[in-house]
């Protein structure tokens, strides 16, 4: 009897400190950011492919994210993503392409931000979009009619920078929701006709002129981080 | 997303009627079990696996497999009074299906309250009400009207029809949207959690209600809009 209390004991002593260890991990605050030499040697040792130059800002987005653009070695403009992940920050990801759209949380296209860093130092606009296709579905004598959705924003680009998706874009999509049926359940999915809506940017030529060919870019690590999606406006209208 | 208020009832009366019938049968044992343990027992014989359906909006888990109980019987099942715990641990298996049973009678009691083919029921309260342009065609340069409630008690049904969609694509594309705006912040029926995203005509006589399983469309006599100068002023 006494051993078997003994073994009890050593079991919630382990299932204790685990339990103190993952909330340690998942809710400690974040501390205060890198130091630059501490970002430059982990970018380095991120890839072999880039070579930090000199580091040109450290942008916060939120108190769990950072943006911090870069100059590579052989003078590219270049940009890292790095997260407040299991108590210590890490480097999402890094790349050499000059726009990109950074979801912060994976399940809210609200928390986005377009991100650049550009190889020209004159400023360029840019239009964002937020667009969510018209529908319509008839089955039995339910009818169904989705109005079209399309908010233009424009903004402008310096040299490098970030900016938050519109406020009111974020409300809008509160209220899209709501005629949302639940499909995030894994069990099954609900009868669901809504289209999805997204944020893009008006097709332009000149962003595809300054993309270099030989862009350095890995998808992996994080699915938050994407290209910026460009729509030709005269198309959908 | 919180739970309505029939379901926040039928849940307090399925807890309340558990509470009762394990206090029952508490007092009927000879040899009484430890409380705190007779409870985590209750809890780990309600896990089990189950057949999960989903009607209308409602999940329901009919449970299957007494996974709970079964752990219990194999790492218990040679300590003293193992007899009168397994009590418990089935009490916690079947206690689903008095929640099975609760969940079946959300649906009904909820269409009893609140009607979910009706506008009244989507637009009770229009407190913090906000107008949102959703498409270039929308005017920016509008307010909803102080009167927005009176004026949908005199609402009239119409069917939502599909022609809306062919009157804005095809060859001679006109570049408007029937409906460009939405209205934003408006409070449902107390207690009825209904959600839909309330679309605006452009004339401001029309609404339609888009909930995740229907759509209706309203008209009415005058506009729910008024026109306002940039400074915000009338």
């Amino acid at each position: 009897m006494g051993k078997n209390k003994f073994i009890i004991g050593i079991v919630v002593v382990i299932v204790v400190a685990i339990a103190g260890i993952l909330l340690w991990l998942n809710f400690k605050q974040p501390t205060s950011f890198l130091s630059e030499a501490a970002m430059i040697e982990e970018m380095n040792s991120y890839t072999s492919s880039l070579n930090v130059k000199e580091i040109q800002d450290v942008l916060q987005l939120d108190e769990h994210h950072y943006f911090v653009p870069f100059v590579n070695y052989d003078g590219t403009k270049a940009m890292s993503f790095w997260k407040w992940d299991k108590a210590k920050w890490k480097l999402v990801n890094l790349t050499t392409h000059q726009k990109m759209r950074w979801q912060l949380d994976e399940k809210d296209l609200s928390s986005s931000f377009i991100v650049w860093n550009r190889s020209s130092a004159e400023d360029a606009t840019m239009t964002l979009l937020f667009y969510r296709e018209r529908n319509f579905l008839s089955s039995g004598d339910n009818h169904f009619f989705t109005p079209q959705v399309l908010l233009t924003e424009e903004i402008t680009l310096s040299e490098y920078g970030i900016t938050k998706v519109p406020e009111q874009w974020s409300k809008l999509m509160a209220e899209l929701d709501k005629s949302a049926g639940v499909t995030n359940n894994s069990m099954f999915s609900f009868f669901n006709y809504n289209p999805n809506y997204l944020i893009a940017a008006e097709y332009n030529l000149e962003d595809f002129e300054t993309n270099g060919t030989e862009s350095y870019w890995t998808g992996k690590a994080d699915t938050t981080l994407e290209f910026i999606m460009y729509y030709d406006l005269d198309r959908i209208q | 997303m919180g739970m309505n208020f029939v379901e926040a009832v039928v849940y307090s009366f399925c807890w309340l009627l558990i509470f009762v019938i394990g206090f029952k049968l508490y007092k009927k044992q000879e040899i009484k079990p430890i409380i705190w343990k007779a409870v985590i027992v209750y809890f780990v014989g309600k896990f089990a696996f189950s057949l999960n359906y989903p009607i209308e909006q409602q999940a329901i888990h009919f449970a299957l497999i007494p996974l709970g109980v079964i752990a219990i019987y194999l790492f218990f099942s040679k300590r003293p009074n193992f007899n009168t715990y397994l009590k418990f641990a089935w009490f916690g298996f079947f206690s689903n299906y008095l929640f099975l049973v609760g969940t079946l009678l959300i649906m009904p009691f909820y269409s009893f309250l609140y009607d979910k083919n009706d506008i009244h029921t989507y637009i009770a309260h229009s407190e913090n009400i906000e107008i949102l342009s959703i498409h270039p065609s929308a005017n920016d340069n509008i307010a909803v009207r102080a009167s927005i409630l009176e004026q949908v008690k005199a609402a009239k049904e119409q069917p939502v029809n599909t022609d809306w969609y062919y009157e804005s694509v095809g060859d001679d594309r006109v570049e408007v949207e029937r409906f460009p705006y939405i209205l934003a912040n408006i409070a449902p029926k107390w207690g009825s959690q209904a959600k839909a995203t309330i679309y605006v005509e452009k004339d401001g006589k029309g609404l339609l209600i888009a909930s995740p399983t229907k759509h209706l469309y309203y008209r009415l006599d005058e506009s729910i809009l008024q026109e306002v100068t940039a400074n915000g002023e009338k």
